[in-house]
């Protein structure tokens, strides 16, 4: 399966980044390229979906802590859904993002949102 | 030590040194510890230790060469799979493969520090002639197919 990425804005302030294929050494570049360009619209919420990812590597997961550390600062969030059993234990190995980071689906992650929202 | 089943099997392939051969090395990984009764989180951590420990090998050992091989040995035994990768690129002293923090994300180490997350057993073994074998273990702990 070839790699490719799909980047959309989802509403003001959110972009969805939605990689396809397996995210290693050989593709991990091509999604850097995307994530910097989202980046650079300093976006309120990064959202991943990783539906279409089979496989992520350490070159992969250093791609999406890295936007992790340049949003936090900023009051930024990096978020990730959909992740496929195999994808999401290599989360859990190396224990990279907060339980509160991953969704099982977008509906979960917007609920979560709305009650931040709700209490600000 | 621990008595094993004798006539082990052993599997040799040798890959060359370019990223795009991993995917079928993580494939054919797959089909390994999936057949030995490796649990499905025992078989992500083989898949992405060796994955990582190929990486580090085309990118450290071989400075990003593409055309130098890789011999990788699997060793099927009753307990455990025994995952030997030899290079014979430019030796990269242990004190100096340091595992490094997941939040550095600077590049080189996370690799490192996946691969002795994943194994049971890993060393480096400095004393062939030229190149460096990694070495490691990950045993089957009763857990089929979870």
């Amino acid at each position: 399966m070839p790699f490719n990425v799909t980047v959309s804005e989802r509403e003001a302030g959110m972009a969805l980044v939605a990689p396809a294929g397996s995210i290693d050494t050989t593709t991990s570049p091509v999604l850097e390229t995307h994530v910097d360009a989202v980046l650079r619209g300093a976006p309120r919420v990064l959202v991943f979906d990783m539906s279409g990812v089979d496989y992520i590597s350490s070159a992969g997961l250093r791609v999406i802590i890295k936007a992790k550390q340049i949003l936090a600062p900023k009051g930024g969030k990096v978020m990730l859904v959909h992740l496929r059993p195999r994808v999401k234990r290599v989360f859990e190995i190396i224990k990279a993002l907060p339980p509160e980071a991953v969704f099982e689906s977008v509906e979960e992650m917007d609920a979560y949102l709305d009650g931040i929202q709700r209490k600000i | 030590m621990a008595r094993t089943r004798a006539l082990p099997n052993t599997i040799t392939v040798i890959i060359p040194s370019n990223p795009k051969f991993l995917r079928a090395v993580r494939s054919m990984l797959d089909e390994i510890t999936y057949e030995m009764g490796f649990s499905a989180k025992a078989r992500s951590e083989v898949i992405h230790a060796v994955d990582e420990a190929c990486t580090n090998v085309i990118k450290h050992g071989y400075g990003g060469n593409f055309d130098k091989k890789i011999v990788l040995i699997l060793r099927e035994l009753a307990d455990r799979l025994e995952v030997v990768i030899k290079d014979f690129g430019k030796k990269v002293h242990p004190a100096r493969i340091r595992s490094r923090d997941l939040h550095d994300v600077k590049p080189g180490g996370l690799g490192v520090y996946f691969i002795r997350r994943s194994m049971d057993m890993v060393w480096y073994d400095m004393s062939p002639r030229i190149g460096t074998e990694l070495k490691m273990v990950k045993y089957l702990k009763r857990q089929r197919h979870k």
